[in-house]
């Protein structure tokens, strides 16, 4: 506990904050495994701790701006070709992009549990839904959902963020899942 | 042999897919592809099929006035002739006819960055090295612009500008200018289209975590899972050794990645060994497959082809779709081609079931994984298609 007793009271402070991120990160992987327990298809969902579980910095979102992350330096720079500043913004993205990563394996698996619960991690983590995934997600596990209460109201959904969500990269899986079967 | 341009690692073809000779299978000819539709603005680029069964990539420039479009022809141009140069470009290059490539012409009014408003709104830093774009004006512009025939897979916007800009996500940013555009376009789309993490060291200190991206891991030993298969494979003409070593996702320690240098470590220059290294060339074919099936159509369709003299399965790429063909459940034309000469075979007369079986001939050196529930590994089995004909000989 050497390093712990030794932290300055800024450190601590981040230190106590990540933990109480971790204990909430932890509640909120809970239900997902809690719900499915013997659903193979549930091993895919990250269960890291979310220090990034936060949305988007306004930056990255609220400006419509994408967010970031950045890769080494130009060669001729003369700095190090790998120092990478670690960034809210750049923690952000790698964040949505093993959400992305998981939401795909969701769907490949058509686990709509898992679907859900990372449609909801997505939604929280990017409020802007600019590249509107969480709303292609909600619509696919609704189609696949085989105890919806209304199949024609997904299907129809379906359809418009078809038409509507042009470029959106769901709508191939939208046209699968939903308006081909 | 692969085919000419083709990694000796991963080839075209895989083992190669020459008809049986004798076999009654025949050879494959050029396919006559319909016209791409990139929409009135647009540029094809690649036009590998029909996008319902193609992965469709669309990129947009911005920061180019009418009169600098020949420049985004020629950002585009170089970016292109590494994605599909011999080693570093694979898998790119394997499965070239298995992705459209649409490129959105977009004119601002002024150009480069930086030298004013811009029809995106992109900009960047020198500090941060980040390039920026207003995400709701890119994609109201590819809505716009693009028909609603090509079914978007990746996005992308291309800067005009020389600078070291770049951003790895779902839409993938890079400056076309600088002088190692074309790589930082390979490995911001190793980010932002198949989720795959920097492989290089920093000053991270959230490093005993096993994240999700599947090239770095805490598990030096068996990769947790993620490339344990791969270890001890020496991508020879690339990469190299497929093993662990110490450094990545940031972490000086705590973190290792599959190779010495990749993509996603250090991408500059054209070294063979900044390819994409095994461990992101598999994860990238999953990625592919989940997006398509490898058959076009069927002729005639799949069912009752009653007194039918051929049958053939349009593959995507017959240099990488090998087909198996079968009759009353006996293979009679491994790795067959794609067309079956009925009469050639000289069945009895009667009723026969014919199939074919179109798959990946990808062999151990792209594909180790044919199975699981994570890193799409699951969309190995979309790589393979069965169809079945019941014909009639007199």
């Amino acid at each position: 506990m050497e390093g712990v007793g030794a932290v300055s009271p800024p450190a601590r402070r981040l230190w106590l904050g990540s933990a109480a991120l971790l204990l909430t990160a932890g509640i909120s992987v809970w239900p997902v495994t809690h719900e499915a327990p013997e659903r193979v298809a549930s091993e895919h969902v990250i269960s890291e701790p979310e220090p990034a579980e936060a949305p988007h910095t306004a930056h990255a979102t609220s400006h419509g701006h994408a967010p970031d992350r950045a890769i080494a330096p130009a060669a001729e720079s003369g700095d190090d070709l790998h120092p990478h500043p670690i960034t809210p913004e750049h923690e952000a993205i790698q964040h949505e992009l093993r959400l992305v990563g998981a939401l795909q394996d969701a769907l490949d698996l058509q686990d709509v549990p898992a679907l859900r619960s990372l449609v909801e991690r997505y939604r929280a983590h990017v409020p802007g839904d600019e590249n509107k995934l969480a709303e292609g997600y909600a619509r696919l596990a609704d189609c696949l959902d085989a105890d919806a209460r209304d199949p024609s109201a997904a299907r129809e959904a379906a359809a418009a963020y078809y038409e509507n969500e042009r470029a959106s990269t769901l709508r191939r899986y939208i046209r699968r899942y939903c308006l081909e079967r | 042999m692969p085919a000419a341009g083709a990694s000796p690692n991963v080839g075209t073809g895989g083992a190669g897919t020459p008809p049986s000779a004798g076999s009654g299978a025949t050879e494959t000819t050029a396919r006559e592809l319909p016209p791409l539709d990139c929409g009135p603005d647009g540029l094809v680029i690649e036009n590998a099929g029909p996008p319902k069964n193609r992965v469709n990539y669309a990129i947009i420039g911005d920061g180019y006035t009418k009169d600098q479009l020949p420049t985004l022809k020629q950002h585009i141009d170089v970016a292109m002739k590494k994605r599909f140069s011999p080693v570093i470009g694979q898998p790119y290059g394997r499965y070239r006819k298995f992705v459209n490539i649409c490129v959105v012409q977009l004119v601002s009014e002024n150009g480069p960055i930086g030298s004013g408003a811009t029809a995106l709104n992109c900009s960047g830093d020198d500090q941060s090295r980040l390039a920026r774009c207003d995400t709701n004006k890119v994609n109201m512009e590819l809505k716009a612009r693009l028909p609603a025939s090509f079914e978007i897979d990746w996005k992308a916007v291309v800067l005009n500008n020389d600078r070291w800009w770049n951003t790895g996500a779902v839409v993938m940013l890079w400056s076309g200018g600088h002088k190692d555009a074309a790589g930082a376009a390979l490995h911001e789309g190793g980010h932002g289209f198949h989720q795959l993490a920097d492989e290089y060291d920093g000053t991270d200190t959230n490093c005993s975590r096993e994240f999700e991206e599947v090239n770095s891991t805490t598990d030096s030993m068996m990769t947790a899972g993620k490339w344990d298969m791969w270890l001890g494979y020496n991508q020879a003409d690339a990469t190299g050794m497929q093993t662990t070593i110490v450094g990545s996702r940031y972490c000086k320690s705590g973190q290792y990645r599959p190779s010495d240098n990749s993509m996603m470590n250090m991408l500059f220059g054209d070294k063979p060994d900044t390819a994409y290294n095994s461990v992101s060339r598999e994860k990238m074919a999953m990625d592919v497959w989940r997006a398509v099936t490898p058959i076009d159509e069927t002729k005639p369709p799949a069912g009752d082809a009653g007194s039918a003299t051929m049958l053939e399965v349009v593959v995507i790429d017959p240099e990488v779709v090998s087909v198996d063909w079968s009759v009353d459940g006996q293979m009679v034309a491994a790795k067959g081609g794609p067309k079956f000469d009925i009469a050639a075979h000289k069945l009895a007369p009667g009723s026969h079931t014919i199939s074919a079986k179109a798959y990946d001939n990808a062999g151990p050196e792209l594909v180790r994984y044919l199975t699981g529930t994570k890193y799409g590994r699951m969309n190995w089995a979309r790589s393979q298609q069965t169809v079945e004909w019941k014909v009639s000989v007199q």
